[in-house]
């Protein structure tokens, strides 16, 4: 049997090693589509709809009720198909009150008070009504405007990755000795440099990469921030994306650590 | 005379009937056997699907597809208000999930016949004249009560 | 004498509970709800396919890509556990990985964002 020995004993010096600290924010909105991507999921929807069978309307609006009333006060019936007449855009084919040669296209009743063009009248008597319109935040937020970096709150969309000021950008790294351990070592400098209130998930303790040089290495932890807050004291640091990324660091390293990093 | 009489007799015997499904009375006939798909017809099912936005008690706003008929739902109580789900949180606000519907807005309305018709005090202090005739009936008894307001009121006074 | 109002229609033979289950079946059933099939023509069916190959091409390249990255990702763990034998205490360290619980505040990505995009609160 045949062992090798990979580090033989008679390595003078070890290198010294540092820890450095991938620490990504997660996207918090589903990401943008790419235009193909989005005219392709169109596409299909509208195939899908029009291959949906009926609704059955007779199974979640008993007859003569409140609820049936409104639906039928909101969907009129289609063209009948009267045998007598000649129909010059082809004959309807009714079941079910639908015509089974297009998409159904349904209205639902609303919870809230309509207007004729379907905006929403608004209450003022009752604040905070629990039926009102859903009305989605937009996904550009306040920080995207004002174009501040060091927001957490800015490409919600993307995922961020901390960088900090010192003598240029880069990811955080700290000095580590023999003895504790790599994720260790990342955890407790985030702390002392960022404030203890930060709520993170650190991956693994085991090390995603590794960068060598001549009598250094360094080691690649990664970790997820979850809520709470870097605040460091008298210390640049910035939130950015991974395309933002390249142009803070240097182009090799940027290289080197591009396949660790997400959109 | 006749019209009330048969609109009453037949919303009676569906709300009566309604609700009811015995194994054993369940006769389907013959006719409701499948029918043979021959070769190459075969189509896969696609039930009817409404797009709906599902508002989380956050404010996120999810889309997502739903037989059911309701393109808007709102959660008040999910995963993001959760103390189980939130374990580092200080500041969550859990939203009472009875104030939500038709029941309660109608209750708001119209507690205040409930609360004239019983349980009120008069500026002595004494109790009105229903609350007397309840001492008539004797002890243990306990008034039904009805509507948020009235209840928060009973519960202020024996505090005092 | 008098026309009888009907409110609903009239009650078939068959009893209540036969009739909420051919009630649930028929919302389940595809007879007389499916719709027609779709009938393209020569040319409607190239776009369909020209559409469909594009899509094909497009998600293949997108899952080349999340394999090489994945691979490069193993490899570039795998290097780094090597040169930390260096340092059999770290080594050690980093091997028997502890098993943290999965965090129960990682969120899906949602389609729109909260009304606090953000959550700055945190107390351990």
């Amino acid at each position: 049997m045949v062992v090798i020995k990979r580090f033989n004993s008679t390595v003078s010096k070890l290198p010294t090693i540092s820890s450095t600290l991938i620490l990504s924010r997660n996207p918090i909105i589903t990401r943008e589509l790419p235009a193909f991507e989005q005219q392709y999921y169109n596409y299909q929807n509208e195939l899908w709809k029009r291959l949906m069978w009926t609704f059955p309307k007779w199974y979640y609006y008993r007859d003569g009720t409140l609820g049936d009333q409104r639906f039928k006060e909101l969907n009129k019936p289609p063209v009948f198909n009267n045998p007598k007449l000649e129909y010059t855009e082809g004959r309807p084919d009714i079941k079910q009150l639908r015509d089974r040669r297009f998409k159904q296209v349904i209205n639902l009743p609303k919870s809230y008070k309509q207007a004729e063009d379907g905006s929403e009248i608004v209450d003022e008597e009752i604040q905070d009504n629990l039926s009102r319109k859903i009305n989605p935040n937009s996904r550009i937020t306040k920080a995207d405007e004002s174009k501040d970096l060091s927001s957490l709150e800015r490409q919600l969309s993307k995922t961020l990755y901390l960088i900090i000021n010192e003598n240029g950008w880069k990811l955080p790294t700290f000095k580590s000795d023999t003895q504790t351990p790599l994720h260790k070592v990342a955890e407790e400098g985030l702390f002392n440099i960022g404030g203890e209130e930060i709520n993170y998930f650190n991956v693994s303790s085991k090390p995603c990469h590794h960068i060598k040089g001549s009598d250094q290495i360094e080691f690649f932890i990664k970790s997820h921030i979850l809520s709470g807050s870097f605040k460091p004291k008298n210390l640049k640091f910035l939130w950015v994306t991974k395309d933002e990324l390249s142009e803070y660091l240097n182009e090799d390293y940027y290289k080197q650590i591009k396949h660790l990093l997400n959109e | 005379m006749f019209r009330g009489l048969g609109y009453t007799q037949n919303a009676f015997q569906r709300t009566f009937t309604r609700g009811i499904a015995m194994k054993g009375d369940v006769h389907l006939s013959g006719r409701r056997v499948m029918r043979k798909i021959k070769l190459g017809k075969a189509r896969p099912a696609i039930f009817h699907q409404f797009e709906t936005l599902v508002e989380l008690s956050d404010g996120s706003v999810i889309k997502r597809r739903s037989q059911a008929p309701k393109d808007e739902i709102r959660m008040l109580n999910d995963q993001r208000n959760s103390t189980l789900w939130n374990p580092h949180r200080s500041d969550l606000i859990s939203v009472d999930p009875n104030a939500a519907g038709k029941v309660n807005k109608f209750k708001q309305r119209f507690a205040s016949f409930d609360e004239v018709s019983s349980g009120e005090q008069d500026k002595n202090g004494k109790p009105s004249i229903n609350e007397s005739f309840l001492d008539l009936l004797g002890q243990n008894v306990q008034e039904v009560a009805k509507g948020g307001k009235l209840f928060d009121k009973k519960q202020k006074n024996k505090k005092k | 004498m008098f026309k009888q109002f009907v409110r609903f229609k009239s009650i078939s033979n068959t009893n209540a509970s036969t009739q909420k289950v051919v009630n649930q079946l028929s919302a389940l059933s595809a007879s007389r709800k499916q719709p027609k099939l779709i009938k393209l023509s020569a040319q409607d069916l190239i776009k369909h396919q020209t559409i469909q190959n594009a899509w094909k091409l497009y998600s293949d390249k997108l899952a080349r890509e999340n394999r090489k990255m994945l691979k490069e990702q193993y490899e570039s763990i795998y290097n780094a556990m090597e040169e930390l034998k260096q340092f059999p205490e770290l080594f050690e360290a980093a091997k028997d990985d502890v098993k943290a619980p999965f965090p129960l505040e990682m969120r899906i990505p949602t389609d729109f964002p909260p009304n606090q995009p953000w959550i700055y609160n945190y107390e351990k």
